[in-house]
């Protein structure tokens, strides 16, 4: 068995690499993404994945129901890490994965893929407990540059992690995107993880001074001008698992069921076959006695 | 989907000890004419967020997090009053505050960045407080009228200066019931934190609420509204004895920073360390203190 083979065992198990590993493991994936496109061509028979945030156990689920890759091809549209109590195991099985089957599996970036997100939403801290430095953190958010910034399926399908960008009238424009480096707050790098779908007309700025918001209008010339059907994307909660906008020409898809360990929603993936015919399946979150981790119950405290 | 959302804690050996009861199905406690319990369920669907969102008056958003169907409820029988808590007043109070938007850390940076774009692609401003900052406080009203008139008197919050006794909420007396409820919580798209959650603990001469609303939001502010609740019990089980305290601060990093509090970071990562460190640095960032009074119609 090669040492990656084992090192796919390992962390299906959830049991976590050690550091010299990981090391080794980014510098494969590195000559591996550098070589792949902003907007990187895969083809049908594909499945279509959404937000994991470090819930393992439940990415577990995930390959349970929509197969185990290799046989699956599998695209997961970013956010694998943070929020979650696994981000570490996750993110090293997915990129393992990548490295050993690399027409197999396809990850794009999400926007907790960046040095500055993690440092406040978890990954940073899990990395330090569990390995006691930042080495580990410091490998996966340098291999994080490297990650593509979107998918195109078939020449049909173009799948992103937020959204879209007033500055790109046209994929080639994400093309030439210079995406290896921290994800900026300027420039459509930044649009592409960060933009949400809304229910209104044209652009719209978020309230909070940064992000856009575009309405269904912008998706159709998007789609148009571009020859696609849909938009897939992942980045926002929906409670069913996935969520159709503008007349089924954008998708969301959520892939982390009860997102916290509270929530109690449901989650989604999204399997295209050869034809590009849809289908979603929902599933659950993994048993409490499968996890490892015990209920979110709070302890009764003598709070003040 | 049960099995992720798990009654509150009863003690039930100190509960019969005490002269209490519990609930059918485990959802609360009875004791001394008071009936406390908690529901809790999942996040609302998309489609009913949507008729939230309707229900406010079409406001563009909603946290994505909202446990609609979750409350505390606290019953005083001899009254009728009801205490209660839960999202959906939360969110009336949070449209009728309607604070102007707080901008985020790097939004000028984000802004100058795109200054042409957004001319030439006329993106418009959306407006509304998606801090959901709510100044919620719990909601008293009479008990549902089930047909009889006579149930159910109205009561007002009148100021006091009897603060609710520390002493008995020190007191190592054993816990009878204990809950905590999420009302709504939002990411704010990865921007930082805004929750609202309620808990509760039930002992031998007092039930004790909790309700907090905290907003981190990162690089710019923090803020925790806080509403606290004491019932006191009484031999004849008739009386009402509810006393509240809220108490607000907040204040931006820097403005924290300058008089002492910590610096932005572990210090705010969540609503408990928050507020130790914010009540470390008190008056500094306290825009409000007062003590109420339940005062049921009639009592004097």
């Amino acid at each position: 068995m090669s040492d990656l083979d084992r090192w796919i065992e390992q962390l299906k198990r959830c049991e976590a690499l050690k550091e010299s590993e990981v090391k080794e493991l980014c510098e494969r994936a590195l000559d591996i993404l550098v070589e792949e496109s902003n907007v990187q061509r895969v083809d049908a028979p594909i499945t279509i994945c959404g937000d994991i945030h470090g819930q393992f156990y439940d990415l577990m689920e995930l390959f349970k129901v929509g197969g185990d890759c290799p046989q699956t091809n599998y695209l997961f549209m970013g956010d694998f890490v943070d929020r979650g109590f696994y981000s570490v195991e996750t993110f090293l099985l997915l990129l393992a994965l990548k490295v050993r089957y690399p027409d197999r599996i396809t990850l794009i970036r999400g926007n907790h893929e960046s040095r500055q997100i993690t440092q406040v939403y978890g990954f940073y801290d899990e990395c330090l407990r569990k390995y006691g430095s930042a080495n580990v953190w410091r490998y996966c958010t340098d291999i994080f540059d490297y990650l593509s910034l979107s998918a195109l399926i078939d020449q049909r399908m173009f799948c992103v992690h937020g959204g879209l960008s007033p500055t790109v009238k046209s994929l080639n424009e994400i093309r030439v995107i210079d995406r290896k480096q921290e994800v900026p707050h300027d420039g459509a790098m930044c649009d592409l993880l960060w933009s949400d779908p809304e229910d209104i007309e044209g652009w719209g700025l978020s309230p909070r001074g940064a992000g856009y918001l575009f309405g269904g209008d912008i998706c159709t010339q998007f789609n148009q001008d571009n020859k696609v059907e849909v938009v897939a994307r992942a980045h926002q909660l929906v409670m069913e698992g996935y969520k159709w906008m503008f007349g089924q020409q954008l998708v969301t898809v959520w892939s982390a069921p009860n997102y916290c360990y509270r929530c109690g929603n449901v989650a989604a993936i999204l399997e295209l076959d050869g034809a590009l015919n849809k289908n979603f399946k929902v599933f659950e979150a993994a048993p409490q006695d499968a996890r490892g981790i015990p209920t979110k119950t709070a302890a009764p405290d003598y709070f003040l | 989907m049960s099995r992720h959302f798990p009654a509150g804690r009863i003690d039930a050996a100190e509960l019969a000890t005490a002269g209490g009861t519990a609930l059918p199905d485990g959802k609360g406690v009875s004791l001394y004419g008071w009936q406390v319990e908690t529901a809790k369920s999942a996040i609302l669907s998309d489609a009913r967020s949507d008729e939230v969102r309707r229900s406010l008056g079409n406001v563009l958003n909603v946290p994505e997090q909202l446990f609609y169907d979750n409350h505390l409820r606290l019953k005083h029988l001899a009254s009728g009053l009801v205490l209660d808590f839960s999202a959906q007043d939360a969110l009336r109070c949070w449209r009728e505050l309607d604070l102007p938007p707080v901008q985020v850390g790097h939004a000028e940076q984000w802004t100058q960045a795109r200054h042409q774009d957004i001319k030439q692609h006329m993106a418009v401003t959306l407006n509304y407080d998606w801090t959901y900052t709510t100044p919620y406080s719990g909601t008293v009203q009479p008990e549902a009228a089930k047909g009889s008139s006579a149930s159910g008197k109205a009561a007002t919050w009148e100021q006091s200066t009897e603060a609710i006794d520390k002493a008995l909420l020190l007191s190592r007396d054993p816990i009878l019931f204990y809950d905590e409820v999420p009302l709504y919580e939002s990411e704010l798209d990865d921007n930082g934190v805004s929750s609202l959650i309620v808990k509760v603990r039930v002992m031998p001469k007092c039930w004790f609420v909790l309700l907090r609303f905290w907003l981190r939001v990162d690089g710019v502010l923090v803020r925790l509204w806080e509403t606290r609740v004491c019932g006191r019990f009484h031999p004849d089980s008739a009386s009402l004895d509810v006393t509240r305290e809220i108490r607000r601060s907040e204040g931006t990093f820097a403005e924290l920073r300058r008089d002492g509090a910590p610096a932005e970071g572990p210090a705010y990562a969540d609503a408990d360390v928050a507020s130790e460190a914010l009540q470390a640095v008190a008056p500094t960032g306290v825009s409000l203190f007062q003590i109420e009074k339940l005062v049921a119609s009639g009592q004097p």
